[in-house]
């Protein structure tokens, strides 16, 4: 056991030992100073060393009776059979915790509610008002939250009346917030799915002349479509100046008022901040990672006071780049470690989906089921807080214009239920997620119809296009093929919002159908936003980056051993023969034939297969941040995205195994 | 090696602090579980620093102070919370001669272990090679302890009379602002400076003394208690009276802006380029952002650090005023060493002759 | 300093902290009819923006950040 605590366990054991035997002595002589006195301190002092802990309930309950003996001892507060009752409750559980953290390292877990209810009965002997029982909304309070909606049915009838359940906030930053560094725009600004936001003052302004500009005189009200919990989540070091509440946007009455911390009319899973659990050996790895790294960036000091001796005789290249070395790994794992750290199972967002489809389907009369799998699959938050959104609407779009009513498909020959199936997989550092249904497929002479109608395309180009590219059309903004606008598709953000989130996190969306069987929209994902590691390397005299992830191995091969096998060429690696091809050619650039006695290749796997990949040079290695293609090349084939290189040059990073697939 | 004695009556706390020490290879510990053993302890231990938790059985933290000031004289660092409660207890051991305080590990209002250690080191470090504050005399003292009226304050005169064409430190004309920095040491320095000027003084005061945010309204209220001019502390825009000292918020930095015509103080949220709050380097460059640099007095007083020495060197360039204490009166002659260090400095004065050099340098009202 | 009067237009540009607040709540009181162009900012702290929200100066130019072009601008306007 960690040193510090053990000491701390002796110590509780002792401080409580102390405060109990005072409080016997006081329930026979009720007025004795000393004992008062000495009670107050043991509790103070062991309250102190809780303090160094991560105990709070116990902090918690100790802080109230801190606070009824000092209450005692200055204002001469009578300690009677209540108070005594009271504290040595509090006493009691505390001797129970510091026993559990003795044995298990933590507090039992109902400590934080029997913190609270043994607190809340010291306090209402101290006659200061209950802050838990202040904190419950009465109805007349959710006024502020009427007049939200009725300005939200106003300004946007369809989101209003979305049936969708809308969270209600209103955030009253403490006047003296900017002094702890809150912005609380800024927090509006991350809460999901935002549909409406209000500021108002909350006071009068001042005469300009005492107008203090960094007192916060604001007062901020918005609705957000996302679930309480997801919203309470932004809020989570402000608790105690926001409220919420949830109820559906149909114009019916308020089904429930939540106050800070309650749950919401549908009872899901407990609201409450939404932190990040960490393992401790997580935190740990960072904490070692950032002590190597300020060694070395004090190795670095030393060389440059060196640097500023002259005549010293040093080998300025070699030392330098042993120390670029050093930082460089040190650099690269603790990315990892903070990735690592970041990293949350998709099963965050897929857990609500099996209801969001129950309910789309039931409001569609259609009988709809939902398969999903991958969800243990972990991704950075920034991807996983991204992807919600869109997913549900690929979800809707599935019910709604994917699968057909019942009838249709029994005279089909299919099961009258649906199924959509939700599949997530890993490759590397990209994550795919598939949304299939089983409907009745996209039928392209439709969607050539409606892009005609809507001269999405010009004429001629859309004569030219193969179904394949006319499927992708659905992704164009403004595009939508239901005949009908519903209620829940049919809102202007289509496919195109689908695709403009997903490449904002540098992934790719892409539709398949077979007309009749059912729809696939595919999402190819990094797993995380925040590097990508490259290599990059020349061909035919340009320079192209190459997805580490994708590569096995780089390999010089003799001239010799390569040999012509059918139409192409192959060399044998480790008793493998492995298919050869110039990354020239696959660019359509002119191959061109070296003189080196050794060929370079990258060995990448495309499927199962090993291929080899002659270039002319490798460059280096390099972790970059990856932006997606836009414009006119963000359908070519075998591109990722670009980086931005240290002179300015833009470089592509290709996906070598769709070039050669 | 540093000898450093802990004095706490709480065995965790005493662990804790002592391996803080241990850690960094240059200190020799003892301990202390009380005033008294502490006491027992000094004369033969004689460390270099005393760390001194502020309440503690038998004898509490102010008296053990006051008889380790009075018997064996070595720099003190209390250990205490940062309440308000805390910052009145606080304040006065400062007072009774201790160099520097801590907040205490788990208190109410306290710092993870990792951002202590530092911090108590640091300040320990500073402590050992601090000049002990010059013993007050008993009658101080007894006043102090037990909190009498203290005597009215001793307006000083100019050293030279006014008017006698001192040339170059002829008092700049119009309303000018005397801006003082201070950390370490700083609120004894406070009372020194601020304690012999007049009522009548022309121009208003405003000071960035280093401290948490629940200290300066006790500094504030404790001040002006003990001088002729009116002490407040400025939390909203407050405009500036002639003859008024104003002490910037703590945890914030305080900076000087324009309402109208006249010239305003205001608390600002504690801006990241700066490493200590209130920051005195904000509080220069704001003033002379809306001020006319001859008519800024800057003062720089004790303190670890740099904090200041920029700012009021520019100052100096642009034709203010500027003033440092002098090494032999500073508890740590950090921040007005870098600013005589830098040229910034005009006049280099002991602590008790700042008051007097102030004068000289502002109009007679 | 993301503050700049030229020609008489205040100009917010890029990241708009807190500290932005007071300079251009000066410069707004020393002319209640200045306009201010947001055309360059990104981020606009809430300090700021009640600034802003107080003194309901005229606002020319559309910031390329969505959520203060979308969000906050409406309710300025």
């Amino acid at each position: 056991m960690d040193d510090l605590l053990h000491h701390f366990i002796v110590e509780a054991k002792e401080l409580i030992q102390q405060a109990s035997d005072d409080l016997l002595a006081l329930e026979r002589r009720p007025f004795d100073p000393h004992r008062l006195d000495s009670a107050f301190r043991a509790v103070h002092t062991l309250k102190g060393s809780v303090g160094l802990f991560d105990l709070k309930p116990l902090g918690d309950l100790l802080h109230a009776a801190e606070d009824l003996l000092a209450a005692a001892r200055a204002d001469g507060l009578d300690l009677d059979a209540a108070a005594l009752g009271a504290l040595f409750a509090c006493l009691e559980a505390s001797e129970r915790w510091v026993g559990a953290v003795e044995a298990n390292g933590d507090l039992p877990p109902d400590a934080p509610e029997k913190a609270d209810a043994l607190a809340a009965g010291v306090r209402s002997l101290l006659d200061t008002p209950n802050p838990s029982l202040a904190a419950v909304a009465s109805r007349a309070d959710a006024a502020w939250a009427d007049a939200l909606f009725d300005a939200l049915r106003g300004s946007d009838p369809a989101a209003a009346a979305s049936g969708r359940p809308l969270t209600a906030i209103r955030y009253e930053p403490r006047p003296d917030c900017f002094f702890s560094g809150d912005d609380p725009l800024g927090l509006m600004r991350s809460v999901p799915e935002l549909a409406a936001l209000k500021v108002s003052a909350r006071d009068p302004w001042p005469p300009a002349g005492s107008f203090d500009p960094f007192a916060c005189n604001l007062v901020i009200e918005a609705l957000s479509g996302a679930p309480h919990p997801d919203v309470a989540a932004v809020f989570r070091f402000v608790p105690d100046q926001v409220r919420f509440l949830v109820r559906d946007a149909e114009p019916a009455p308020a089904v429930a008022s939540a106050p800070s911390g309650a749950q919401g009319p549908d009872s899901g899973p407990p609201a409450g901040p939404r932190t990040v659990r960490v393992e401790a050996g997580r935190i740990d790895r960072l904490a070692d990672l950032v002590g190597e790294l300020i060694v070395a960036k004090n190795a670095l000091a030393h060389l440059v006071d060196a640097a500023g001796r002259v005549g010293e005789d040093v080998d300025w290249t070699g030392k330098l780049a042993a120390h670029h070395a050093v930082i460089d790994r040190l650099a690269g794992d603790l990315h990892a470690a903070v990735v690592d750290v970041r990293m949350l199972p998709l099963r965050d967002i897929f857990r609500r989906f099996p209801r969001t489809v129950r309910e789309i389907g039931a409001r569609l009369g259609k009988t709809v089921g939902l398969t999903v799998s991958g969800e243990d699959i972990e991704a950075d938050k920034t991807v996983i807080d991204a992807l919600s959104e869109p997913l549900v609407h690929v979800l809707r779009n599935a019910i709604d214009h994917g699968v057909e009513p019942g009838e249709v498909r029994l005279e089909a020959g299919k099961s009258p239920e649906a199924t959509i199936t939700l599949r997530a997989s890993r490759f590397g550092n990209r994550l795919s997620i598939e949304v299939s249904d089983d409907g009745r497929g996209i039928d392209p002479a439709r969607i050539r119809r409606v892009a005609a109608e809507r001269a999405v395309v010009a004429p001629d180009r859309l004569a030219a296009m193969s179904d394949d590219d006319i499927l992708d059309l659905v992704f164009t903004p403004g595009f939508s093929t239901s005949g009908s606008v519903t209620d829940l598709s049919g809102r202007g953000v289509g496919m195109d919002a689908v695709r403009a989130a997903v490449e904002s996190l540098g992934g790719r969306v892409s539709v398949l159908s077979r007309p009749g069987h059912g729809t696939t929209v595919k999402m190819d994902l990094p797993t995380s936003v925040v590097m990508t590691q490259i290599m990059s390397v020349e061909a035919g005299g340009r320079v192209h980056g190459v997805l580490m992830d994708s590569i096995i191995e780089t390999a010089a091969i003799r001239r010799d051993r390569i040999a012509p096998v059918g139409s192409g060429r192959a060399f044998v690696l480790r008793n493998r023969t492995v298919p050869l091809v110039h990354l020239s050619a696959l660019l359509d650039g002119p191959e061109r034939d070296s003189l080196a006695q050794d060929v370079k290749v990258l060995v990448v796997r495309v499927g199962s297969e090993p291929v080899g990949v002659a270039v002319d040079r490798f460059i280096d290695r390099m972790d970059v941040m990856m932006r997606p293609m836009t414009g006119i090349l963000a359908g070519a084939p075998g591109l990722i995205g670009t980086t931005i290189q240290g002179d300015g040059s833009v470089l592509m990073v290709l996906d070598i195994a769709e070039l050669i697939g | 090696m540093i000898r450093v004695l802990i004095v706490d009556d709480s065995p965790l706390i005493r662990r804790l602090l002592g391996g803080i020490f241990d850690a960094e290879g240059d200190f020799e510990v003892a301990f202390a579980r009380d005033g008294q053993e502490a006491l027992a302890l000094l004369p033969a231990w004689k460390p270099d620093v005393v760390t001194l938790d502020v309440q503690m059985p038998n004898m509490d933290g102010l008296a053990c102070l006051d008889r380790i000031m009075l018997e064996h004289p070595c720099p003190v660092v209390m250990v205490s919370s940062l309440t308000e409660a805390g910052a009145d207890t606080t304040l006065e051991a400062l007072d009774l001669g201790a160099v520097d305080y801590v907040p205490k590990p788990g208190g109410a209002i306290s710092l993870k272990i990792e951002a202590l250690a530092p911090l108590l080191v640091e300040k320990v470090r500073a402590a050992a090679s601090a000049r002990l504050p010059k013993s007050k005399r008993l009658r101080d003292r007894v006043r102090l302890r037990t909190g009498l009226d203290r005597p009215p304050p001793r307006p000083v005169a100019p050293s030279r009379p006014s008017g006698s064409g001192a040339g170059a430190s002829s008092p700049a004309p119009g309303d000018g602002i005397v801006l003082v920095g201070a950390s370490t040491g700083g609120p004894p320095a406070l009372d020194a400076l601020l304690m012999p000027l007049p009522a009548s003084f022309p121009w208003p005061i405003v000071i960035a003394q280093h401290m948490p945010a629940t200290f300066t309204g006790s500094l504030a209220r404790r001040l002006d208690k003990l001088c002729a001019m009116p002490v407040s502390e400025v939390v909203g825009p407050t405009p500036l009276l002639p003859g008024h000292v104003y002490i910037g918020r703590g945890d914030a930095d305080i900076i000087l802006s324009a309402r109208g015509t006249g010239t305003i103080a205001l608390s600002a949220p504690s801006s990241p380029d700066y490493r200590w709050h209130p920051s005195v380097d904000r509080l220069v460059e704001s003033a002379m952002a809306h001020r006319e640099a001859a008519r800024i007095v800057g003062i720089l007083m004790t303190g670890m650090g740099n904090d200041g020495a920029r700012s009021m060197t520019r100052l100096r360039a642009a034709g203010g005023r500027t003033l440092a204490e002098a090494e032999e009166t500073a508890v740590v002659w950090g921040m007005p060493g870098e600013l005589v260090k830098a040229g910034g400095a005009e006049i280099v004065a002991p602590l008790d002759r700042i008051a007097a050099r102030l004068m000289d340098m502002v109009p007679s009202r | 300093m993301s503050v700049r009067l030229e020609a008489e237009v205040v100009h917010l540009e890029g990241d708009c902290g807190v500290e932005d607040a007071e300079p251009l709540l000066v410069l707004l009181q020393a002319d209640r009819f200045r306009t201010v162009d947001l055309d360059r900012v990104d981020r606009l702290h809430t300090a700021v923006f009640q600034v802003l929200f107080a003194l309901r100066p005229p606002l020319q130019g559309q910031s390329p950040d969505l959520f203060v072009r979308e969000r906050l601008l409406p309710i300025l306007s």
